[in-house]
């Protein structure tokens, strides 16, 4: 592998956005990270899409990237699309990140986005005469078992998943992009409406809309447009191991994940300066910093009551608002994950600007399968 | 009365009682919840063979769901689901039944019962199963 750089982001702000379409938000992402690379579309030598919901049910049979990049001018060179739940955009990263490594392109786009307000039933739920539709089987109940489970082998509290919740709000706040303007309590949490006991309104992120987009290029590529050189150090991806007793407190695949992106980048969770960690309820972010060795096991709760996690602590995690915050358009997640990343890492990010940063961290996992998650992506990137 | 899957649940075996299908492996003794061909331990071929499991079992973990917007076709919220363990290394996604909240507690002890879904085209009754606290 040759070294990967971040040359140009962009991201839609997050939202709902009725009358925007899926093709517009991507292309608008698109655009906004050419503009920033300084390329032109006949630049971009291979692309991927991560995307999950686009299907027959909303219009796009078949090809929905080719038909999103084709309005920005990005033709006649290979294209794909990737799903892998809300992994999908950090699958995009990595696709690109290995096209450019192998050496096979010097400059690769993953563009990620999703279209989800007025489309129906929640993404990720099961109908039907299966296992899971006939139990009633509701996406967030996953991690309300998660957090039942959680709560009852390490003492974490309602109280300290709300705090997350707090934080990223926060941290939101600070980001013109992100969906929720407004920061919130640890009474309003808990007050807010159930929905998966033990999890409430505001503990669960919201529905979203919107596209983000990351050009890829090579050192020789870089050094001619910028001198602030962003390297992805590591893009590792691994599915799940899919053991029926599992304990599901803990998120084995993420260990695994983690652990090939350190070994990747040469570090430890020791030298990086914030993450960006998928916090689709605030158990997830709590589950996760341990899982990503950012605690010990058990310990999660404990490190965002402490505020190590919050702006100004000694890992911030979540600058941009998180999923919690900035909103979850699914495929465009782990893209704009690795946006933050960049903007972070260029001192670009204003008031949640996270000082001196030099070393980041992007975590995405997503899909159920068989008790287990069926992928998970760490992606690491430093200046 | 028919199964809603007649591979997954028998609503009535040789014991005259409501069984989940699984299947087991004859070498390292694996077994599997919904039947697998191949087994995932041993991965050859033509060791596994169809096995009943067992109506009791554990609460794992479990969650009310309260918020009807999330709640599926035939669902009335408040209602329970969870992870059953059973005693043959197996965890089941079931819908929980019978229960209270001073009831509804990880390892609390339940047993399978059978519940309507539905009616089909024809009016018969669409069986589905069930765990319910004992």
């Amino acid at each position: 592998m040759r070294k990967v750089l971040a040359i140009g982001v962009g991201m839609t702000k997050f939202g709902k956005f009725p009358d925007l379409s899926v093709e517009q938000l991507g292309r608008d992402a698109v655009w906004a990270a050419m503009k920033d690379a300084g390329f032109r579309p006949k630049d971009i030598q291979v692309a991927y899409l991560g995307n999950l919901t686009e299907s027959r049910e909303t219009g796009h049979i078949s090809c929905v990237a080719q038909e999103i990049l084709r309005g920005v001018g990005i033709r006649g060179i290979p294209t794909t699309r990737v799903e892998n739940a809300c992994a999908s955009g950090s699958t995009a990263i990595r696709e690109a990140w290995m096209a450019v490594g192998s050496g096979l392109y010097d400059i690769a786009l993953a563009v990620g986005v999703e279209k989800l307000t007025g489309r129906g039933p929640a993404p990720l739920a099961r109908t039907g005469d299966t296992l899971e539709g006939i139990a009633g089987f509701a996406p967030p109940g996953m991690w309300a078992m998660r957090a039942r489970r959680h709560m009852a082998q390490y003492g974490t509290t309602v109280e300290q998943m709300a705090r997350v919740a707090v934080k990223n709000r926060r941290h939101g706040r600070l980001n013109p992009r992100a969906q929720y303007p407004k920061e919130v309590t640890v009474e309003e949490v808990r007050s807010s409406p159930m929905i998966c006991t033990p999890l409430t309104m505001l503990d669960s992120c919201p529905t979203t809309d919107g596209g983000a987009a990351a050009i890829l290029c090579s050192e020789e590529v870089a050094k001619r447009y910028t001198t602030k050189m962003i390297y992805v150090a590591a893009a590792a991806l691994q599915s799940g191991t899919y053991e029926s007793t599992r304990n599901i407190a803990v998120n084995e695949i993420e260990k695994r994940a983690s652990r090939e992106a350190y070994e990747w980048a040469g570090i430890g969770p020791e030298d990086l300066d914030f993450a960006e960690v998928h916090d689709c309820f605030t158990i997830a972010e709590i589950v996760r910093t341990e899982n990503l060795g950012f605690c010990k096991e058990g310990e999660g709760g404990r490190l965002v009551e402490e505020g190590v996690t919050a702006l100004g602590g000694k890992l911030p995690v979540n600058p941009s608002g998180g999923l919690l915050c900035k909103g979850h358009p699914i495929g465009a997640t782990g893209v704009a994950q690795v946006a933050e990343l960049v903007w972070q890492l260029r001192e670009e990010a204003g008031d949640r600007q996270v000082k001196g940063a030099k070393v980041g961290l992007a975590h995405c996992s997503g899909g159920f399968i068989a008790q287990d998650t069926g992928a998970s992506a760490v992606i690491i990137l430093k200046r | 009365m028919v199964s809603f899957n007649p591979v997954l649940l028998t609503l009535q075996a040789e014991d005259g009682k409501p069984h989940l299908l699984a299947s087991r492996c004859e070498v390292c003794g694996k077994v599997y919840f919904p039947q697998q061909k191949l087994c995932l331990q041993c991965l050859e071929e033509g060791i596994v063979k169809g096995h009943l499991l067992s109506g009791q079992g554990e609460i794992y973990s479990f969650t009310v769901v309260e918020r009807e917007t999330l709640a599926p076709k035939g669902f009335q919220v408040p209602y329970a689901y969870g992870y059953i363990d059973l005693p043959e290394g197996v965890r089941v996604l079931s819908k929980i039944v019978g229960w209270s909240p001073e009831t509804l507690k990880i390892n609390a002890s339940v047993e399978i019962v059978l519940e309507e879904i539905r009616q089909n085209e024809v009016g018969e009754k669409i069986m589905g199963f069930r765990f319910r606290v004992i």
